[in-house]
């Protein structure tokens, strides 16, 4: 073809042979994950702002003990190595945010060793993980000295675990004289007693751990953290506004309408950062959109009724657990109706819990 | 998850901006033309010339075989000089090759065409023009002309919803050719006697409704719906769809909903056929994308080989990587220049390296991207999972066929999985043990 002299023709051209689609939009996953990063950046600076260098410090371990773990793990079961991926490095600065004040390294240490080997490696590592990694290690540590408490020092289980909660709100110095706002408002009370800290203090964020761990003192850092993954369409706004909807909604009520009670539940506690940066976890949130619906739902409602309960006044964790082990059979009745047919396909989704040990993953058989 | 996108839709760059506003160029035909059998859905064509013969431009060089499938006619009056196996896009089909002597003698029009036409005439007259669906799928048009006798077609939906990327041609043909288009509708309706006729625009392309709107001053049943530019917009369910609320039963024709639907150029085709008793020779296609230097949108005769309108574009000021017959979300690659403009070739993209380096493939994150961009509703990536791991059964429950292959999934995906080449392999997969359970 090429005989026409100066014809341009595509013989003269290094030309691929492809399937369809050829243009693919400009993120990858690495992408989202280092948005998350930089909106937790804000929490982050407010926890230092109010205890001080160790919430650097602790959510510096915590970051390196992940990325370590995961990387260390992977080269031991001899799997690609994915930490480059940059999710270790957001479960670390999960959890360093979840910490209270004055945590020792060592716990932050095991906590992140936990949440990493355990929760997430072990099933298979990203996007496997049926529960999120860093809400299980704030869970450990929490049940942690419940469980040394209730069968080394034989209390019963509820005290011990309203001392266990009290100390992700709180430091140990603090319990008798000063509660925190959420110990207070919680057990079972259904307005806000008097003394306790004002409003805006919770909002503005406090020190000495009034409204929560190290990255939830601030309600303000929260809610710009938040605006800034959904300016940046990284999670869905649905998801934030159904959680802590639906918590405000059922405050609102048990309280008798009253506002304020509503607001402290709001900013104490981890209700903004689990709403922010837990509930919109994609690895163990839903993956159908009606499932994406019901999780923060069912995550609200089960916040609520700890919290009411007066079990624990922190349900956040134990509510995203929860739901967490719930979803996979919600996401199963949740399919989305394909065009053009009239039922649900009926097919479990694949989703069985030793899925990820048993059966083989392509993409890291192939390495 | 990006909330634009629960609209079932991707949001790729239009990159139409550099033809949007080129008026349609007709070119000579070059020496060289290629027929091949296959220029539509369905069934390839049989060769009915010899080599040697001469033919004229509305001859038959192939004839349709079976009911779904269309006839192939020569664009060009000249001799046959060689009926051959060549590779078209991937499969191999027999090709008649004609040396074009430059004249353009044209067979006679079709007698029984007219301003008064018998409607059962309407299919066979669009059947002796050759004409296909023009918006890519190439379905034979009479075909969708023939619906079964117990259906009921009530609603025209003509296809402006261009949505592919770098395509212009549809909107050139609207705003150059908006009376033909409005005059095939004419025909169409009077064969079904409508109750309605939609016109399915996407809203950076105004011009068009603007024209089409004019062309169909006094004709009420037509309504131009301007919908929002979106992928894959212009897919004939999802139109439909958006048009009239209807959904096409899985399996089933948008006959079956009461609907004929097909692209604004295959209009203008039917009233050239029916009214003046034209075959379809000629199509307008856009060259486009970084490479060419001078894009443009060509009035083209069928059979020209790709490489002949490379140079009447400016020839390249960047190397091309990937020539793309169609769009880049769901054309086909090409490595060979003879391969012709065919009646489905809305355009031709170029891409250079840079526009398509892969990135490296990672994990599944679940972010459910996949799942709120597909115009169908189905869970790429448990198709894809499923796929991956043999479970062919399970690929298929989840509704695999039902895949329209928009390639919106491994556009979209973060992880880079190949969403849509595991989805075609399970598809094949499925038909093979189907065929073998047979």
């Amino acid at each position: 073809m090429s005989t026409v002299k100066g014809k341009t023709t595509l013989a003269d051209y290094d030309l691929v042979l492809d399937n369809s689609p050829h243009i693919f939009e400009k993120w990858s996953s690495q992408w989202i994950m280092l948005q998350v990063i930089i909106a937790m950046m804000l929490p982050l600076i407010a926890g230092i702002w109010f205890f001080g260098i160790q919430t650097l410090t602790l959510t510096s371990v915590a970051v390196i003990t992940c990325v370590l773990s995961e990387y260390l793990y992977e080269r031991l079961v001899r799997k690609r190595v994915t930490i480059t991926d940059l999710s270790a490095v957001v479960t670390g600065m999960l959890i360093g945010l979840s910490m209270p004040n004055g945590a020792s390294w060592f716990s932050v240490v095991f906590v992140s060793l936990f949440a990493i080997v355990v929760i997430k490696m072990i099933p298979g590592g990203i996007g496997k993980n049926r529960f999120n990694p860093a809400v299980g290690g704030r869970i450990v540590y929490l049940m942690a000295p419940w469980v040394v408490n209730t069968f080394v020092a034989g209390e019963d289980l509820i005290t011990s675990a309203s001392h266990a909660e009290a100390i992700t709100t709180a430091t140990p110095d603090d319990l008798v004289a000063a509660a925190t706002p959420l110990y207070y408002i919680s057990s079972g009370a259904d307005y806000v007693p008097e003394g306790a800290q004002t409003l805006g203090n919770l909002f503005l964020g406090n020190q000495g751990g009034w409204g929560g761990s190290l990255g939830e003192t601030s309600s303000l850092a929260l809610l710009i953290a938040m605006a800034f993954l959904i300016i940046r369409r990284i999670i869905n706004p649905k998801i934030p506004t159904l959680y802590i909807g639906t918590v405000a909604l059922i405050m609102l009520v048990y309280s008798g309408f009253d506002f304020e009670f509503m607001m402290y539940h709001i900013f104490s506690g981890a209700l903004l950062l689990a709403g922010t940066f837990m509930v919109t976890d994609y690895a163990s949130g839903g993956l159908t959109p009606m499932g994406r619906i019901l999780f923060p739902i069912g995550a609200g409602i089960i916040t609520a009724a700890f919290r009411i309960s007066g079990f624990s006044p922190e349900g956040v964790g134990f509510s995203i657990l929860i739901m967490n082990a719930v979803i996979p059979f919600l996401d199963k009745i949740a399919m989305p109706r394909i065009y053009g047919h009239k039922k649900r396909p009926g097919v479990e989704p694949d989703y069985d819990l030793t899925e990820p040990l048993l059966k083989k993953d392509i993409l890291t058989e192939n390495n | 998850m990006r909330f634009k996108t629960v609209q079932k839709a991707t949001f790729p760059k239009h990159n139409k901006s550099r033809t949007h506003n080129k008026a349609i160029e007709k070119i000579d035909a070059p020496p060289i033309m290629v027929f091949p059998m296959s220029m539509h859905l369905g069934a390839p064509a049989k060769p009915v010339v010899s080599v040697g013969e001469r033919v004229k431009s509305g001859t038959m060089l192939g004839e349709s075989q079976g009911f779904i499938s269309a006839d192939i006619l020569s664009s060009v009056s000249g001799e046959v000089i060689s009926i051959e196996e060549r590779d078209i896009l991937g499969a191999v089909y027999t090709c008649v090759i004609v040396k074009n002597d430059g004249q353009y003698l044209e067979e006679p029009y079709f007698s029984e065409a007219g301003n008064e036409v018998a409607p059962e005439m309407v299919p066979q007259l669009i059947k002796r023009a050759g004409i296909t669906g023009m918006g890519g799928a190439t379905f034979p048009t009479n075909v969708k002309m023939m619906p079964p006798k117990d259906k009921t077609i009530d609603t025209i939906i003509l296809n402006g919803a261009e949505c592919e990327p770098y395509s212009t041609s549809d909107l050139r043909t609207m705003i150059e050719y908006a009376d033909e288009i409005i005059e095939g509708v004419r025909v169409i309706d009077s064969v079904f006697n409508v109750d309605k006729v939609y016109i399915g625009i996407e809203d950076n392309a105004k011009e068009a409704g603007e024209a089409l709107k004019k062309a169909a001053e006094g004709y009420d049943k037509v309504e131009i719906k301007v919908l929002e530019a979106k992928y894959p917009q212009g897919s004939e369910k999802q139109l439909i769809e958006n048009c009239t609320g209807r959904q096409v039963p899985a399996g089933g024709l948008p006959a079956d909903i009461g609907c004929i639907c097909s692209n604004v150029g295959t209009f203008q085709q039917i009233y050239r056929a029916v009214r003046l008793g034209k075959p379809m020779v000629e199509r307008v296609t856009t060259i486009s994308g970084t490479p060419i230097a001078d894009p443009k949108n060509l009035l083209v005769r069928l059979g020209t080989p790709i490489d002949d309108l490379i140079d009447i574009c400016g020839g390249f000021k960047e190397a091309p990587r990937k020539v793309i017959h169609g769009g880049p979300m769901m054309g086909k690659t090409i490595k060979d220049g003879a391969t012709p403009i065919s009646k489905g070739t809305t355009h031709v993209t170029f891409l250079t390296a840079e526009e398509v380096s892969a990135e490296e493939r990672i994990d599944c994150i679940r972010c459910s991207e996949c799942i709120n961009v597909c115009p169908v509703s189905l869970q790429p990536i448990l198709i894809s999972n499923a796929y991956e791991r043999g479970e062919i059964e399970k690929a298929e429950q989840l509704g695999a066929m039902d895949c329209i292959e928009c390639g919106n999934c491994s556009f979209i995906c973060p992880s880079k999985i190949p969403l849509l080449d595991n989805i075609r392999k399970a598809k094949t997969a499925i038909r093979q043990n189907v065929k073998a359970v047979q």
